[in-house]
């Protein structure tokens, strides 16, 4: 009887342990979660900041300071090179070490470890588009060079310094809710990290798509459907700028493109991955010295996709925005420069057609030859299931990425994919001398080791010159080149050699005394090389340079409101012609309403005023209309995009395309104008009754900050800003300025400013997480504390943590 | 009288262990306090739910005070829970069975050894 009862009991205990001690479906293990000594009740901070003020580390040289102003921008000043890039790491880890992690192991393809079978897919083609590959590569040149091995080896000892003080219950809260724990950091995570970005910016391409249009409307339409080029555009590099070089032309040799065509093709990044940085030189400015602004404009994520740090150490001292998981300073400035980023559009991912010589997938042709292919079996640990396999098969070109056991259409496609990201790169060592660079020599100087991601880089110094330059590694194409399919069998396909760097598209000090780049077309015609993107910008880069035409007494504040500039270009170039194409006899008194309101409407999307809503509903439901002929198609297409589609409402009325196929008579545009008016006030009606509230512009386009994660208790939605995409200040949905900053440097003095939606802290329970957001919004910029010495003093600094060698 | 003294025990030292230690060291901490201060089985089952179930509560309600609730009203909208409050009564429910379940089996093991005194036959 008591050893039964004893068992009973027992065997309860073990039951109850289980259950709690173990992730039940999505529930976290409870046990260790609801404890009020190690659960989530830990994450919760009193204080916006709560450090030692004396660590201790055997691996530093000399002692480290770090200072944290009030907005929790930590001022690292050390005495050498691995002390300092330890403590960037150290401090970084402290602030965001679960983001870091995460966006390492989603560009590994490992999510389906922490995840489980749900993020296979996904994992899967992440290692297809072969980021890890990539990575390997770049670690294998960084590691030949000392300054830079021994920069991302402290950078990586400083982030297991951090994690190897972590007990589960200092654990960021994500890793208690997905149950897992932060493995040790590597060299080649940094890589990992930077090869996602180069994944953010420079995948982007057109070329299955293109190869199904052509085929679908032929080559005369497909031409009016997909321009490359206007000859109104303004392009990076200001028109009329002359070249003092000459290029090797490429002639395009006597080929026919594969003729494959698909139905799915692998996630393309978002194409409003872009930015906008301008500078203005001394001799348009009210006080004389040079202006630079710059906003990367990105997904909306927290924790923040940007850590604002100062750097200083003998030989640098810097500031601005890096990337958490990288070392260095991306966008920022320093005693005597400042840069910004934009992304630079080109392509630079071609498509391969492979033809295997048999089942076997061992040789593959080339011209009259076969060449041996190389297979790597990719191992997948899945969270509660087995692991998975996957061969990857890799070519001269690169990875295989459309083959038979994904995306492959039943065996019929096989497409490796060339990509310049798949090389090694060098761009930390670029980084590096940039955040050192004392005038527009080192500067300039610091790309040639740069290959990627395609950056415009935008300059100024406070010796006064502006400059900007598109940097990166580009490919010298035939025209036409890479647009399509390529066939892999045929070495004239293949990418001849690489533009050499000094002929990259560069402009320093031009006559108009401004520069600008906002992911337009990189120069006009005279460029004496082949340039093509499926996607350049055709609106934030023209109000940006009407605004600075104008500015000849420019000011820090209008450089701020420009950054903040919610003119819609677009509903310019649009909406004029819609109005007076409407039949407004027959209107409800609200459509009346609406309709004088657009009329009255000056463009600007402010975030309270509903006329803006009234544009975007209207445009979406026409551009529908007009595009009908992409619906119901099998194949994977892209519709042409808002500037071409306006282009040819004011340009070719009568064009087929705005005659809707599935009614029986003729539409013309007005047709299509006055139908989707009414579809837009129906679309109007239904969400003000579903939403209970009016659409004003800001509750309608709903700006979120989201958690990495989707965790709507952890993101911030319905952000009172204006703007959109194709504007200035380009806040949609979740995507724009992740980084606004202005720098304003003359002699003796650099200053700068700068804002982004999001917190230092990663940690949602912290007091401060998400506080910069409302400031981001309204345009209310921080003075960047811009220390010289450690020994300075300053009211805004709040906390001084000193890292000392162990003895 | 030893009730509350097991009782008691049990919170200082599952308290003291949870420091340092996983959550489940209450279970070990409950066992080994009754194994030592036996009692009849439901003695020592409440004793230990009270004894690190009060724990619990209060040490989930010391830190969401403290805290200005910062956590607790961010996950109450990711478990299928209504408001902080529940959080804090199912942090001490958990706790409570963690202590509750550990004593009765720490009790009922050291019952294995306790031999019941023979009647005598003149008592």
């Amino acid at each position: 009887m008591k050893l039964i009862r004893f068992i009973f009991a027992f065997g309860l205990t073990i039951t109850f342990f289980f259950y709690f001690n173990f992730k039940q479906g999505k529930i976290p293990p409870l046990g260790s979660f609801l404890s009020p000594f190690t659960g989530f009740w830990q994450n919760g901070e009193i204080e916006d900041l709560s450090l030692p003020s004396v660590l201790e580390s055997e691996q530093l040289t000399a002692p480290v300071i770090i200072k944290f102003d009030e907005k929790l921008i930590p001022h690292v000043f050390a005495k050498n090179d691995y002390d300092l890039y330890f403590a960037q790491g150290y401090v970084t880890a402290f602030h965001r070490l679960w983001q870091m992690e995460f966006q390492v192991l989603a560009a590994a393809g490992r999510t389906a470890e922490i995840v489980g079978e749900s993020q296979l897919k996904f994992d899967r083609i992440q290692r297809r588009k072969g980021l890890t590959y990539g990575a390997k590569r770049s670690l294998e040149v960084a590691e030949k060079d000392p300054e830079v091995l021994n920069m991302i080896q402290a950078y990586t000892d400083g982030i297991n310094y951090w994690i190897d003080q972590l007990d589960y219950k200092d654990y960021p809260i994500e890793y208690k809710l997905l149950d897992y724990a932060p493995e040790q950091w590597s060299n080649l995570k940094a890589m990992l990290l930077l090869k996602n970005m180069a994944d953010m910016l420079s995948r982007g391409e057109n070329d299955f798509e293109n190869t199904n249009a052509l085929k679908i409307f032929g080559l005369e339409d497909f031409n009016k459907l997909f321009p490359e080029t206007y000859a109104v555009i303004d392009p990076v590099i200001p028109k009329g700028t002359t070249w003092n070089f000459e290029s090797e032309f490429i002639k395009k040799p006597d080929l026919e493109f594969p003729q494959i065509f698909t139905e799915e093709t692998i996630d393309k990044p978002d194409p409003r991955n872009g930015s906008n940085n301008f500078a203005v030189s001394g001799k348009r400015t009210a006080n004389g010295k040079v202006l630079l602004a710059n906003e990367p404009d990105l997904s909306l994520n927290l924790p923040s996709i940007w850590y604002v740090i100062q750097l200083n150490a003998p030989g640098i001292n810097t500031m601005g925005a890096s990337l958490p998981g990288a070392p260095n300073v991306i966008i920022g400035f320093n005693d005597s420069i400042a840069w910004g980023l934009t992304n630079a559009k080109r392509d630079v991912v071609d498509w391969y057609n492979i033809q295997f010589r048999n089942e076997k997938r061992e040789e593959y042709q080339y011209d009259d030859k076969w060449l041996k292919t190389e297979k790597i079996i990719e191992t997948f640990e899945v969270r509660d299931a087995d692991n998975y396999y996957d061969t990857i098969v890799y070519t001269h070109y690169g990875p295989v990425a459309y083959d038979r056991n994904l995306f492959g259409e039943n065996n019929r496609v096989n497409m490796a994919m060339k990509w310049t990201a798949h090389e090694g790169s060098r761009e930390l060592k670029t980084l590096y001398e940039v955040n050192r660079a004392q005038n527009y020599d080192d500067f300039i100087d610091a790309f040639k080791y740069y290959t990627g991601p395609p950056q415009n880089f935008a300059f100024a110094s406070a010796a006064g010159d502006i400059a900007i330059t598109v940097q990166g590694k580009f490919p010298v194409k035939w025209e036409g080149q890479g647009k399509f399919l390529l066939d892999g069998r045929d070495s004239r396909q293949e990418w001849q050699s690489i533009i050499p760097h000094e002929h990259n598209a560069t402009v320093k000090n031009p006559e108009r005394g401004f520069i600008s780049s906002a992911n337009q077309h990189p120069v006009d015609s005279t460029y004496p090389y082949y340039v093509y993107d499926y996607k350049y910008e055709f609106y934030r880069n023209r109000r940006i340079n009407e605004r600075l035409k104008l500015l000849n007494q420019a000011t820090v504040k209008e450089m701020i409101r420009l950054q903040n500039d919610n003119y819609n270009y677009r509903a310019s170039e649009s909406l004029p012609m819609m109005l007076d194409s409407l039949d407004t006899a027959k209107f409800s008194p609200d459509m009346q309403q609406a309709y004088h309101l657009l009329k009255q409407w000056d463009y600007f999307a402010e975030p309270e005023w509903i006329a803006p809503t009234i544009y975007k509903v209207w445009w979406d439901e026409l551009y529908k209309l007009i595009w009908d002929e992409f619906d119901n198609q099998s194949l994977a297409l892209n519709k042409p995009n808002v500037f071409n589609t306006i282009y040819l409402m004011t340009n070719d009325s009568t064009n087929k395309f705005f005659d809707i196929r599935s009614t029986s008579q003729q539409e013309s545009i007005r047709d299509l104008i006055n139908i989707s008016y009414k579809k837009a006030f129906d679309h109007l009606e239904k969400w003000k009754i579903e939403n209970e509230t009016d659409y004003v512009w800001y509750m309608y386009k709903n700006t979120r900050i989201k958690h990495l994660l989707g965790l709507e208790p952890f993101s911030f939605d319905k952000v009172k800003i204006g703007g959109y995409n194709s504007i200035v200040n380009a806040a949609s949905g979740r995507h724009g300025p992740s980084w606004r900053m202005v720098v304003e440097l003359g002699d003796n003095s650099v200053q700068a400013w700068g804002v982004y939606p999001g917190s230092q802290t990663g940690n949602p329970g912290n007091p401060t997480y998400g506080h910069m957001i409302e400031d981001w919004a309204t345009g209310n910029y921080t003075q960047l504390l811009f220390l010289q010495s450690s020994n300075e003093e300053n009211e805004r600094l709040i906390f001084t943590q000193t890292l000392q060698p162990e003895n | 009288m030893i009730f509350l003294f097991r009782l008691i025990l049990i919170s200082v030292f599952s308290y003291a262990i949870a420091l340092f230690a996983p959550w489940w060291s209450a279970i070990l901490c409950a066992a080994t306090i009754a194994f030592f201060l036996p009692g009849n089985n439901f003695n020592a089952f409440l004793s230990g739910f009270m004894g690190v179930g009060l724990v619990w509560m209060v040490m989930s309600w010391k830190v969401d005070v403290e805290t200005g609730s910062i956590m607790s009203l961010k996950i109450v909208n990711l478990l299928p829970v209504d408001d902080g409050n529940m959080l804090i009564i199912i942090a001490a429910i958990i706790g409570g069975f963690s202590g509750a379940l550990g004593a009765f089996t720490g009790n009922s093991f050291r019952q294995l050894f306790i031999k019941k005194k023979e009647k005598s036959f003149y008592s």
